[in-house]
């Protein structure tokens, strides 16, 4: 008589539960001996900011968000590095696209967009907008996918891309990239996105928790005895006691950290995914399941890119206003709508930090504590300043970066040097990034 | 409980190896590493009774070759096959044991498996967190607990479900760990399955899936009798323990850990009589299978593939009688026929099945009520004319006489033989119809840094050249009638000579004091699960001088070695 591999969903069954809960959380050879992975995050929102409400005043060290744009990030100070000073390097004759399209290929790829005829594009091919000139798909790889490519984590899914009311397959509105002319086009509806991540989920949380709890009551007791066994058995034989020991332990813990991870019972809400009505909820249910899929281990690497470098609405602030584009451009309201959107924008960068702080890890640390999260924007205004595009990073990648400060760097310094960072950071070595838009090398001074 | 003085036979002379300067054999010496001992070449053993019997004056152990020395025996986790018989004890589940952590690879422990060497890693330790999992739902789904059809001596709506999860924990818990619970870890499994969740089934489960991840389960933990040395004696319940997992496979039964209660293993008479219960017993089939399987190099021949083009007929089914043949063969010889080695070595009868039969030649009508049919009697001869033997030692597409050579040299005669050199050219010549083997083979004998060593293998593999790569008999080399003939060289005593055909050379080798001790020394090896170290010398030489004495009773060889220092002592630091 022969059976087949053990699985869970045997074992639950066995257990009498009459739903499966296939996403539990694997303890198998996947699994990584010692230390919990890495996370990243990249965050992103359209047309930079205004600075002087951006800015935090005070030193280095000590600073406060007491501008308008800002205000939301004071709870989370400690976990934060504020970069100012870092520009996109651009040039509308020396690369093709616009600023808000090659802004955004260069965002987190660092390299040149690709011209129409570039043998790596596809054939896809927009007018610049305000020049002459036509541009292809970004051109190069983005350091999310470099990250999975190097670090090829065990997880159900490579990466995820999400966004927030983001319209259409092109340039101005993907930001991620496996490599030249090929872009993830984000997911924007959040039923959809539960559906990826948890749609075969059909039972509820308290069959995990309970076995955990059975896990863990059974490790306990196994514990208690190679404790009690390693000071009986002889030195040579000590070593394996401990090393099994050891075993249990880290076991039990990931179980700890596993046990964390809570699976959303329900699916969010049917959205119109562009209705701009609805940004702030969408962003909230797409924020909820990225944190989840990181919690459970569904990935490690994810995006969240809040609307495009075309904008659409802003019907959640004013259904009556003109297009955010044009409030970018200083047209209607835009003195209080700018700053408003960006309010939010960080609103939300800051429902992220709570919702991975309120994830308690294996060894005690939060969610957040291990993730490395790096938001920044396309350009760094609306009247497409290059030069001062605002960065922010949190969390900190396991204590890779002091978190707690607000840095300035020379006008323009290029943020390639940032994108090599974050790869350090995240454990790939590369010295610049970018191919041959990259003039620099090595990391940001004074960041790590 | 006194144990009878053995003599201590010292060994003049013992045939081992010396690796020569052209990387092979130049002659012969002893060496720690060396498996081969005894096989007296000069006839001139000394007997020397310098050993009083039991505890010498002060009180510090004597052994058998007077001051007790036994080699270092490590931690020893259960190899797969101990865990699946182990559980099917049990709970009378079988488990698949491609859900175990793999066994250790057997080099270091000889041809067997046994996992000594390296503590486990997180991974295995999952697996057995996974494992016991699956036992206890397999468990679960064969209503293991139900008090109708399972495992429980209690009813739990008549005794009480506390009551009754007390005592089968206290019984369970005995078998499992091989040694009653201590009161503490009695409170404790009860503990658990008062705070478990589910039915009373459920509960039950979590305190089997936790026992099954106890060390006292996984490993064979022996700590030994208080206030000694370097060297203790077993306690009684680790005694039986030795003994079910050498005999058995698998953990002692309620008879054998009620004799280590009693103490009636603590005497040679108790522990020998609880020995040859065990080998009586049909439960002993899976350890002679194991030993067989491993020694001759055929436990794998069920997933070894050969060539769809020259072999049609072959297929995991007939690879899995073949193995099957050899393990009733040698189970059927050990318990039922003499026992004797040369029996083994050259039964003119076998215990197979009918696709089997058929590729022997042998009509099925020959087979008589035990199972048992006759072979032609000038082809085969005992295990070493198995077609699991000539199968497991050949390539995909054809025979190989360098695989079969090495095999006897190695696993027969205890001569380890080095690699090829690094700079030859190993790739097999092809298959041409109008050469023989042995010219295909040629350079072996004519290219200096070939032939060192396989004069010493090849002339034993011309001695199978009439067996195919599925062990069949052929008629033809080449092209050319088939030469039989070869030699054995390299064995004290008796042993060595030219030859003709496989009945022949198994009738050399079963003559071999050589192989006797050789024999004696790979089952003393399987009985301990570590490499013999110096230190067992002593233990190993008595125990191949009795087998020589007894005329390789293999029956009497595996009750000594449980009554030897070895298998009684153990040391706990180098």
């Amino acid at each position: 008589m022969r059976h087949a591999k053990f699985t869970r969903r045997a074992l639950l069954a066995g257990m009498g539960c009459a739903s499966l809960a296939p996403f539990i959380p694997m303890l198998d050879a996947d699994a990584e001996d010692g230390g919990i992975p890495k996370r990243l995050i990249l965050f992103y929102h359209p047309f930079g900011t205004f600075l002087d409400q951006w800015r935090p005043t005070g030193s280095s060290t000590d600073f406060t968000f007491d501008g308008p744009i800002t205000a939301p990030l004071q709870p989370h100070k400690s976990d934060l590095i504020v970069i100012e000073g870092l520009g996109l390097r651009y040039s509308s004759t020396q690369i093709p696209g616009d600023p808000h399209q090659a802004g955004m290929a260069l965002l987190w790829s660092g390299a040149s967009p690709l011209d129409c005829d570039d043998p790596a594009n596809d054939g896809t091919c927009l007018p610049e907008g305000g020049q002459d000139g036509t541009v292809g798909w970004g051109g190069g790889i983005t350091i999310d996918q470099r990250v999975a490519d190097v670090l090829a984590p065990p997880t159900p899914f490579r990466s995820l891309e999400l966004g927030v009311d983001t319209r259409g397959d092109n340039i101005r509105a993907c930001m991620s990239y496996r490599g030249p002319g090929q872009p993830n086009a984000p997911e924007i509806d959040p039923l959809q996105t539960y559906t990826t991540l948890f749609g075969d989920y059909e039972g509820d949380d308290l069959q995990v928790q309970q076995l955990m709890a059975r896990r863990k009551s059974a490790l306990d007791l196994v514990g208690k005895r190679l404790d009690r066994l390693s000071s009986k058995v002889s030195m040579h034989d000590r070593l394996k006691i401990e090393a099994h020991l050891d075993s249990v332990s880290a076991i039990e813990s990931q179980l700890q950290g596993l046990a964390a991870c809570s699976a959303p019972v329900e699916p969010p809400p049917a959205y119109s995914p562009n209705d701009s009505a609805f940004l702030m909820d969408i962003g909230r249910a797409q924020i909820d399941l990225m944190v989840a899929a990181l919690a459970c281990d569904r990935t490690r690497i994810a995006s969240l890119q809040i609307k495009d470098e075309d904008g659409g609405r802003v019907d959640w602030l004013d259904p009556n206003a003109t297009s955010f584009h044009n409030l970018s451009h200083n047209q209607g309201a835009w003195e209080t709508l700018m700053p408003a959107a960006y309010h939010d924008f960080t609103v939300l960068f800051a429902y992220l930090l709570d919702k991975l702080a309120a994830v308690q890890m294996a060894d005690g640390t939060r969610l957040l504590d291990n993730t490395l999260v790096a938001w920044g924007s396309a350009v760094g205004h609306g009247n497409h300043t290059m030069n001062t595009v605002p960065f922010i990073l949190a969390g900190g990648a396991q204590g890779y970066f002091d978190t707690g400060r607000y840095l300035t760097y020379e006008t323009g310094t290029r943020h390639h040097r940032l994108l090599v960072s974050i790869l350090q950071a995240m454990g790939v070595s590369e010295d610049t990034f970018g191919g041959s838009w990259d003039d620099g090398a090595g990391p940001l001074p004074g960041l790590a | 409980m006194g144990w009878s003085a053995t003599t201590r036979v010292v060994l003049g002379g013992s045939v081992a190896i010396l690796f020569g300067v052209g990387g092979c054999y130049t002659g012969m010496q002893d060496g720690p590493g060396n498996p081969n001992a005894g096989g007296d070449d000069q006839g001139a053993a000394d007997t020397d009774d310098d050993d009083g019997s039991g505890p010498g004056a002060d009180g510090e152990p004597q052994g058998q070759c007077g001051a007790l020395e036994v080699g270092l025996s490590p931690l020893r986790r259960l190899t797969r096959a101990q865990y699946r018989n182990a559980v099917h004890d049990l709970l009378g589940i079988e488990v698949d044991v491609d859900v175990l952590p793999e066994d250790e690879r057997a080099d270091a422990v000889g041809a067997f498996a046994s996992n000594v060497l390296a503590p486990v890693s997180e991974n295995i330790v999952r697996d057995y967190l996974n494992a016991a999992e699956l036992v206890t739902t397999l468990a679960l789904e064969a209503d293991a607990f139900d008090p109708a059809t399972g495992v429980l001596a209690c009813d739990p709506a008549i005794d009480g479900e506390t009551e009754c999860a007390a005592s089968f924990i206290a019984s369970f818990g005995r078998r499992a760990f091989r040694r009653p619970l201590t009161g503490e870890e009695q409170a404790d499994f009860e503990a658990l399955f008062a705070a478990a969740e589910g039915t009373f089934a459920d509960r039950l489960g979590l305190v089997v899936e936790t026992a099954l991840q106890f060390p006292d389960f996984l490993y064979i933990v022996e700590l030994g009798t208080e206030g000694t040395g370097e060297i203790v004696a077993l306690d009684a319940y680790e005694l039986a323990t030795r003994l079910s997992f050498f005999l058995w496979s698998s953990l002692p039964d309620d008879a054998l850990l009620d004799a280590a209660e009693t103490g009636d293993l603590g005497t040679e008479e108790g522990l020998r009589a609880q020995a040859q219960r065990l080998i009586d017993s049909p439960r002993a089939r899976d350890s002679i299978a194991s030993f067989h399987a491993q020694w001759l190099g055929i436990d794998r021949l069920p997933t070894t593939d050969k060539s769809a083009v020259y072999f049609p007929d072959y297929d995991p089914a007939l690879a899995t009688a073949m193995l099957r043949e050899t393990e009733d063969f040698a189970d059927y010889v050990l318990r039922h026929d003499d026992g004797r080695l040369a029996t083994l070595l050259t039964a003119s009868y076998t215990v197979a099945d009918t696709r089997l039969l058929d590729l022997y030649g042998v009509d099925p009508a020959e087979v008589d009520d035990e199972g048992v049919a006759p072979l032609p009697a000038s082809e085969r001869a005992g295990i070493l004319t198995h077609a699991s033997v000539l199968s497991a030692h050949a390539h995909a597409d054809q025979a190989s006489i360098v695989r079969r050579g090495t095999l006897v040299r190695r696993n027969f005669m205890c001569q380890p033989l080095p690699p090829p050199p690094p700079d030859v050219n190993i790739d097999l010549p092809e298959p041409t119809p109008d050469q023989s083997t042995r010219e295909r083979f040629a350079e072996h004998r004519d290219n200096p840094s070939c032939s060192g060593c396989h004069e010493l293998i090849d002339p034993i593999g011309y001695g199978l050249l009439a067996y195919d790569a599925i062990g069949r008999r052929i008629t033809e080399d080449g092209g050319q009638p088939i030469d039989e003939s070869g030699t054995v060289t390299g064995l004290g005593g008796t042993g060595d000579g030219a030859f003709v055909g496989p009945v022949e050379l198994a009738g050399l080798l079963a003559s071999s004091e050589d192989v006797r001790a050789c024999v004696s020394r790979q089952w003393t090896t399987f009985a301990l699960g570590h490499p013999l170290a110096e230190a067992d010398t002593c233990t190993a030489d008595t125990l191949a001088d009795a087998f020589e004495e007894s005329d390789g009773d293999i029956p009497a060889l595996l009750v000594d070695i449980v009554t030897s220092d070895a298998f009684r002592y153990r040391r706990i630091t180098q």
